[in-house]
């Protein structure tokens, strides 16, 4: 996305265009002869070290190719020559986008916006994306609120896809499932869009609604490989082992011997009752590094009664994933389980943010707060929880 | 359109046959209680095809469940009227087939196709036990919803064609039929009655059943793709294509499949052994030359040289028999 901007940022940049080889040199570049630029806006700065043109010519043709020390220092020469210029900010704003340095994109792209950055539109959703994966998803909101929404095309997309980020980040699920469904009305095309949405109704023990997300997306995206994978992880959730066998044979085709078909394998051994062959799929893929099995290998271990084993995968699923509703549930019953109310309550509460409908969660916080003392809070929990069970699907039939 | 009404060599049957044809697509002309869902192709790995995942085509309403002890009775050009209760049909012996079951107005792509393994009495058996007249030809098959199709003796005799109460090793599920359901295999599912309460033999085709003609009778040589479908976005420089294909009594000889708009074909790899009744599932690994967008076309042909056409043949006017190549459309993408 970023590469198309910078190009895009080239031909729409604000400069003066006086000297003719750096014409050429630009041309070579929209040409697609992106060595025959380099060399060109090499020949201009050798006679002009000053040049703005050629300094962001080759930022941008360094950025393209990951050289980032490069990027960097011809953007910084930009700015030293021209303070006053937004662009300069906003193409290091992006390199470090690029670099995932959250930190330092955001205070770039504000110091473009601070020199009237012309499309406010494209560098406000790109300075909320930073703020809120460097951890400030309510400013990132704030941010985005300062522009109107844009109603169409990539930027309207990305525009919704950053507010469903920050929404997740808010622990507001429902808020960032509906901003990226709007993503996904404008931009179809995009996988990772389709990967949120499945994972946050994972998160949120949905599985049927995450099952019907990715049988559509697994549709429109037959070799993404999460893709698949997320397919197989709702087909099991949903104790459906022809669904995940579906999914590995299609994460198969695309990249066979992956540890997450490790997982998926795991999980139809598990779905047919050969719980061993499962057991040691899941411990295979964990040591291969897939997080998912974390989760598994604690039910799995919860299951046999070793309580100690499921609470060292739960912790550990819990370290990759802390926006997963299910695995601060079973965490917070194990830790209730041994009386670490607090811990428990950390759990809980977090499950509840992550899953309010569900059942399960409302009991072990009736349970929670009879422990604490809390009756009036407890007899609340135990009321939801009544009403609750009537339509939460997953109350009814407990998951493997 | 007008042009092909016109070329048409029109009849009271094919008119009625439009009619039925169009009620059964309308959801306005349907039954209030009808149910259509399709099989997901995209979903296809075994080669049978779970319950819950078979497709369903019924007009009407599910007729209520019989009494505790349904029956079922044999009447007509027979020696001896019968009537079986549930409990003794079963106790007779039992065969079990695989076989795919494909609506009649099927279109190309579509999923109201589904394979199953099917396990019932052999309808020879239960004629045997009535005894038909000399003078017997046909079969009419009652359901319990008021469908009536009519078959002629010799397709209910082979000792494939059954009366089926099990579907996959469970009891027929309430949609396909149960307690029990004619499936007749090799021929399209609208000769497969469900729901069966009589059969009732006759000399002639009172229902005048398109027999002759054998539009709606033995299903065509046919394929479908499983992957890619119509508008995937694939980013790999290869992809292994995967689908089935069936050719009713006959079997499947080749697939064949084209990325350039149907110039040149390539052959897909047969990933089980051909049978009567029964899909193939096949695969063919495609290395992409370019990013772009592709039309790709599959095709099938059966031990008898028969072929699918590539398109519709445009004097038919009913909407039945659509085995045309299915194509699909995928783009291609290649980040840089």
């Amino acid at each position: 996305m970023a590469k198309v901007v910078l190009c895009l940022g080239l031909i729409a940049a604000s400069v003066a265009r006086g000297q003719e080889p750096m014409q050429e040199a630009e041309a070579a570049f929209r040409s697609g002869d992106v060595k025959r630029a380099a060399t060109l806006a090499r020949d201009v700065l050798a006679n002009n070290p000053n040049s703005v043109e050629a300094h962001m010519l080759l930022g941008i043709i360094a950025s393209q190719n990951a050289t980032w020390v490069s990027a960097i220092q011809n953007f910084e020469a930009m700015i030293r020559l021209t303070p006053s210029n937004p662009q300069g900010y906003f193409y290091l704003g992006q390199a470090y986008l690029y670099q995932q340095k959250w930190d330092q994109a955001a205070k770039n792209f504000v110091l473009a916006l601070e020199r009237s950055y012309p499309d406010r539109g494209r560098i406000n959703v790109e300075l909320a994306f930073a703020e809120n994966e460097a951890g400030q998803p309510r400013k990132a909101l704030q941010t985005l609120a300062n522009i109107p929404a844009p109603s169409a095309g990539p930027l309207a997309a990305q525009y919704y896809a950053v507010s469903a980020f920050a929404r997740g980040n808010l622990h507001e699920p429902s808020l960032a499932i509906e901003a990226m469904q709007r993503a996904i009305e404008i931009d179809a095309l995009n996988p990772q869009y389709w990967e949120f949405i499945i994972s946050t109704h994972l998160n949120m023990n949905q599985p049927s609604l995450a099952l019907a997300e990715a049988i559509n997306a697994q549709k429109c995206f037959p070799d993404q490989q999460e893709i698949q994978y997320l397919f197989g992880l709702a087909g099991y959730y949903m104790n459906n082992p022809s669904l995940v066998r579906v999914a590995l044979q299609n994460l198969s085709d695309t990249n066979p011997g992956s540890a997450q078909q490790v997982v998926l394998l795991g999980m139809v051994h598990r779905l047919e009752g050969k719980g061993d062959q499962a057991t040691s799929e899941f411990l295979e893929a964990s040591r291969r590094g897939v997080t998912g099995a974390h989760l598994l290998l604690g039910l799995i271990f919860k299951e046999k009664g070793d309580l100690a084993g499921a609470e060292r995968e739960l912790l550990e699923a819990e370290r990759a994933n802390p926006a997963s509703g299910q695995v601060a549930l079973e965490l917070g019953k194990i830790l209730l389980g041994r009386g670490e109310t607090s811990e428990a309550a950390l759990r809980l509460q977090r499950a509840e943010r992550y899953m309010p409908t569900n059942a399960a969660v409302q009991y072990e916080l009736a349970r929670l707060y009879n422990r604490l003392g809390q009756k009036q809070k407890s007899e609340e929990c135990l009321q939801k929880f009544k009403q609750l069970r009537q339509t939460d699907p997953t109350f009814a039939a407990p998951r493997q | 359109m007008r042009h092909q009404l016109e070329k048409a060599s029109f009849s009271r049957r094919h008119f009625a046959r439009i009619l039925g044809g169009l009620a059964a697509l309308h959801p306005a002309l349907q039954g209030a209680q009808g149910e259509t869902s399709s099989f997901d192709f995209s979903l296809l790995a075994d080669r049978i095809t779970s319950n819950p995942m078979f497709f369903i085509r019924r007009h009407g309403a599910t007729p209520a469940e019989t009494p505790e002890s349904p029956t079922f009775s044999i009447e007509g050009e027979v020696s001896r009227k019968l009537t079986f209760r549930y409990e003794e049909l079963v106790r007779l012996p039992r065969k079990t087939i695989a076989a795919t079951i494909e609506c009649a107005e099927n279109p190309a792509g579509g999923g109201l196709v589904s394979t199953a393994e099917w396990t019932g009495i052999r309808l020879q058996e239960l004629l045997e036990h009535a005894q038909p007249l000399s003078s017997c030809r046909f079969v009419r098959l009652h359901g319990g919803d008021s469908y009536v199709r009519t078959i002629p003796l010799a397709k209910a005799s082979h000792p494939d064609s059954l009366a089926v109460y099990l579907m996959n090793g469970d009891e027929l599920p309430s949609a396909h039929g149960h307690p029990l359901r004619a499936v007749i295999p090799g021929w399209y599912g609208t000769d497969s009655v469900k729901w069966l309460r009589k059969i009732e033999l006759t000399a002639k085709d009172i229902d005048q059943a398109n027999l002759l003609e054998g539009e709606t009778t033995a299903m065509q040589i046919k394929s479908a793709f499983a992957r890619p479908l119509d508008g995937a976005v694939i980013f790999g420089h290869g992809f292994v294509v995967r689908g089935a294909a069936w050719a009713g009594e006959d079997l499947v000889e080749r697939v064949e499949l084209s990325v350039d708009g149907t110039h040149t074909w390539q052959q897909a790899r047969l990933l089980d052994r051909p049978e009567p009744y029964t899909w193939v599932r096949w695969q063919w690994d495609w290395q992409i030359p370019v990013s772009g967008l592709y039309e790709l076309a599959v095709r099938a042909v059966d031990s008898r040289g028969r072929i699918q056409p590539p398109e519709r043949d445009p004097n038919r006017l009913d909407s039945y028999g659509q085995n045309n190549y299915q194509k699909v459309r995928v783009t291609v993408v290649w980040p840089k």
